[in-house]
């Protein structure tokens, strides 16, 4: 069912410049205009287990390194692991005690295998893996960290030299804040005239002659490659690297993040989800306002003939529209880009540089012949499809383009004639342009207004299988 | 009232290091990187394998955008706006590259501030030394920079494109790895034969190797399995000589070893023996068992040839960071990170936007300081 979604016959070009199926695309309502993906902000709204779903505030998922606290991976397959339980009786007179492991169901990689001992409560304590390497480049922080304040420090004392004594000046560019961060964790302070000041001293690192040589048995051991890692398993944990599998430790699960879209011209929301739900506070996706387009009937392709071709248009929206069909210019297509808003409606200074649009680059195989005129079609109504009555008008359509229509579907006949020179195989890539049109519904807080009607082009790629 | 930088949390540093196979990425001040991924991503369903290799500059944005936005959103899980980035870059990645990375984290991230760091004077700071040789064998390219007293000297670098690829492409053709499925890719299969059964084999053994003899002990052969169902067997000969090519001459006479010889020979007398004691190893190739005692005779061995037998040099010696040599460039990030070095040397988006412009070294010549 959604692979039909996936299929690249019909593509909309995004305003980016980005050819896009219609479900991967966004209405901006205040831009009026298509956004995609890559020409909208993403910005991080919760953070939550994929497998718990717990949701993490920011500071409680940097705190854990992005970490689930409870959820634990398979550090073999990378799948969740279970806890298991077995009773064990220590010795024979007490009663027996319940003891946990981890177990992978999917490859059966077992806790118990490497040097983790077993547990007696099944949250765990299971143990954290430490790099051993820690201290010392702690001690390497320190001293790079106190070697830059020094340079600091020696070039606010050769400033300072102009100004006098400026104790407030002084203060204010060194950042008193330090200062009294300092008193606070109980720290000596910074003397004053830098005398005292004294860069924490590290041992460099002595290079060595005696390298380490290969082991011996290196050359006869028979390699058991079940106990030797892959690089994706090393690389999951990069502070221990452990070459052998059994040196493996479970791996903490890592977060995932909700997002929420913003327009980068106009800086309004696109998509927002819920705190806490599977549902979304705002959510304009282009699939609820821009009629879709589907193919239902095309006759056979000939190179040079016109044969037809049937689309069917299906309005999503809850008010009624109308399409105006237009040939693709390719001349143009790269001019103008970003739309005009609503009238009325504040515009929003762009002070930021945006990203450049990426140039459009087509080529088109033939010529195609789009229906004249507007064409309505119905707004959606959810109970129509029960009632047999509900006959639409159709006496304003003109025969010769409209071939049926049915609530808020319509199905139109354009015509597409291939280029002489189509290859074998190739797809027949052709394109139009589309304009619906919107109305803005949106209650407008500032400047209370009727509803209006903008029309709104689309490109339209289509990319037609061609076996002739 | 100003507050100090330490002290405001949301102030966080992201650091990354796009290799031309994986990348490094982390939050500056941590000990090591939250994740190593291969540098892949997708435009449009299309995968993108070698972001290094996007020639055009539409397709290398697009998968620069892409490829950032992974990074943030599936491992950092923070908004890149207004976070300051560091990127650990060597010093001969491509201009073009260096400035649509710039474009896509300043204007389509609006990061507050970004600052190149060169990988191999980055390497330094985890060991708390200034000076060293610092050699970096990644995927693509073995690339050699002396740094002294922080500073690298240009003009002794030497690369050559003797990495994890050409090894791999040796297991290609020495292994006979038989029909894939689809779904299977090849360099994965080589780069796994490589990571999990080859090692650097030593001077001698390899010597006696190449003229066809048998050595004692033999190596074992491995039995490796393709995707669960084929097994091909890896002779012991393949495994502990694969890595060899990377010490062979070309026509040139240039190998890891020469490159190495070379820059000390033409660096100045008074620093050719303090970069011989301080050799330092970084990229993922190194890592090959053995690989560094190899290097080490191999050093030693060709000390010994009229070419080099004039430089007073005795002996080599190499550091040990505190950190496994694939992240190493990326550690000296993250320290370079931690400090106030930072605010001084980055490049603000104001500056950015303003100037259009980025600076080819770390100054502060253009710029503010950032508050
Ligand atoms: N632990 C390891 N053992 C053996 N080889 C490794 C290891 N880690 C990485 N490699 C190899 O190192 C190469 C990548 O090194 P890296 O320094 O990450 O390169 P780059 O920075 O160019 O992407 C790859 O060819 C990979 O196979």
């Amino acid at each position: 069912m959604a692979s039909y979604m996936f299929q690249k016959t019909i593509t909309s070009i995004c305003t980016c410049g980005l050819q896009k199926l219609l479900p991967d695309l966004f209405f901006c309502r205040h831009c009026l205009t298509l956004r995609c993906d890559f020409c909208v902000s993403h910005e991080i709204d919760t953070t939550y287990c994929p497998h718990c779903f717990e949701n993490l505030s920011s500071t409680e998922a940097k705190h854990k390194k992005n970490r689930c606290a409870s959820c634990l991976e398979c550090p073999r397959c990378f799948n969740t692991l279970s806890t298991r339980s077995y009773s064990r009786t220590p010795e024979p007179k007490k009663p027996p005690q319940k003891m946990y492991y981890l177990l992978c169901l999917f490859c059966n990689w077992r806790s118990h295998e490497p040097s983790i001992p077993d547990q007696p409560t099944s949250s765990g304590n299971w143990p954290v893996n430490k790099n051993p390497n820690d201290g010392r480049i702690l001690d390497l922080i320190n001293h790079y960290k106190s070697v830059s304040l020094k340079e600091v420090f020696d070039k606010q004392k050769r400033n300072t030299k102009h100004y006098g004594r400026n104790y407030m000046h002084f203060l204010e560019k060194f950042g008193l804040n330090a200062m009294m961060a300092r008193k606070r964790a109980g720290l000596p302070n910074f003397h004053s005239d830098g005398t005292g000041f004294s860069t924490s001293e590290i041992s460099p690192a002595e290079a060595i002659e005696n390298v380490p040589e290969l082991p011996i048995n290196i050359f006869e051991d028979i390699v058991d490659l079940k106990q030797v890692s892959t690089l994706e398993q090393r690389f999951a944990t990069p502070e221990l690297q452990a070459e052998n599998t059994d040196d493996l430790f479970p791996i903490r699960k890592h977060l995932r993040v909700k997002h929420s879209l913003r327009c980068r011209v106009c800086e309004h929301n696109v998509v927002k989800p819920e705190y806490n739900a599977v549902k979304f506070k705002i959510k304009h996706l282009a699939y609820y306002h821009v009629p879709e387009i589907k193919i239902i009937k095309c006759e056979p392709l000939v190179a040079g003939k016109w044969s037809s071709l049937i689309l069917k248009l299906c309005n999503p929206a809850q008010i009624s529209t109308a399409v105006r069909f237009e040939k693709l210019d390719l001349n143009t297509i790269n001019i103008i880009r970003e739309p005009r808003r609503l009238e009325g409606e504040d515009l929003i200074a762009t002070p930021k540089q945006l990203p450049e649009p990426i140039p459009i680059v087509l080529e088109l195989h033939g010529d195609i012949m789009v229906p004249e005129g507007e064409i309505k079609i119905a707004a959606r109504d959810d109970t129509a499809e029960y009632d047999d009555t509900n006959e639409v008008n159709t006496d304003n359509d003109d025969p010769k383009y409209v071939y049926w229509r049915k609530g808020n579907k319509v199905a139109l006949k354009f015509e597409v004639k291939p280029s002489e020179n189509l290859k074998k195989n190739e797809n027949l890539q052709l394109g139009f342009v589309m304009h619906f049109m919107y109305m803005d519904t949106m209650l407008h807080v500032i400047n209370q207004k009727q509803p209006q009607t903008v029309l709104v082009p689309i490109n339209i790629l289509l990319n037609l299988p061609n076996s002739l | 009232m100003k507050i100090d930088s330490d002290f405001l949390p949301e102030k966080q540093c992201i650091v990354i290091d796009i290799g031309t196979k994986y990348t490094k990425f982390g939050f500056a001040t941590e000990h090591s990187p939250r994740c190593i991924i291969p540098t892949c991503c997708e435009i449009d369903g299309t995968p993108i394998s070698d972001i290094y290799t996007c020639k055009d500059v539409q397709t290398l944005t697009l998968a620069l955008t892409n490829f950032i936005h992974m990074l943030f959103y599936k491992y950092a899980l923070v908004a890149p706006k207004d976070k300051k980035v560091i990127i650990v870059e060597s010093l001969l990645s491509p201009t073009t590259f260096k400035e649509i990375l710039a474009k896509v984290l300043f204007i389509t991230y609006e990061v507050a501030s970004l600052c190149f760091v060169p990988s191999h004077c980055a390497s330094l700071f985890t060991l708390g030394i200034s000076t060293g040789l610092v050699l970096d064998v990644g995927y693509k390219e073995a690339i050699l920079i002396p740094v002294c007293e922080g500073v690298p000297v240009l003009r002794l670098w030497q690369a050559m494109a003797l990495a994890g690829q050409t090894v791999e492409n040796q297991i290609k053709t020495r292994i006979d790895i038989g029909q894939l499925s689809p779904d299977e890719s090849i360099d994965n299969i080589a780069e796994d034969i490589k990571a999990r059964t080859c090692f650097v084999t030593s001077l001698k053994r390899s010597k006696i190797l190449a003229t066809g003899q048998n050595v004692e002990p033999k190596t074992s052969d491995v039995e490796y399995h393709i995707n669960g169902e084929r097994s091909i067997t890896i002779s012991g000969d393949i495994r502990e000589t694969v890595h060899d090519v990377l010490f062979e001459e070309n026509i040139d006479e240039m190998s890891i070893t020469t490159m190495i010889l070379e820059t000390i020979i033409n660096s100045n007398v008074d620093t050719r023996l303090k970069l011989a004691e301080n050799i330092v190893l970084i990229g993922g190739t190194v890592m090959a068992k053995g690989f560094m005692s190899r290097l080490k005779e191999e050093l030693v061995e060709k000390l010994k040839s009229p070419k080099y037998n004039n430089l007073k040099i005795t002996k080599f010696k190499f550091h040990i960071a505190p950190a496994f040599e694939n992240y190493i460039a990326w550690l000296g990030g993250s320290i370079f990170g931690s400090t106030n070095n930072l605010n001084i040397l980055s490049q603000t988006r104001e500056n950015y936007i303003n100037e259009n412009f980025v600076p080819d070294w770390p100054t502060t010549f253009t710029r503010q300081k950032i508050e």
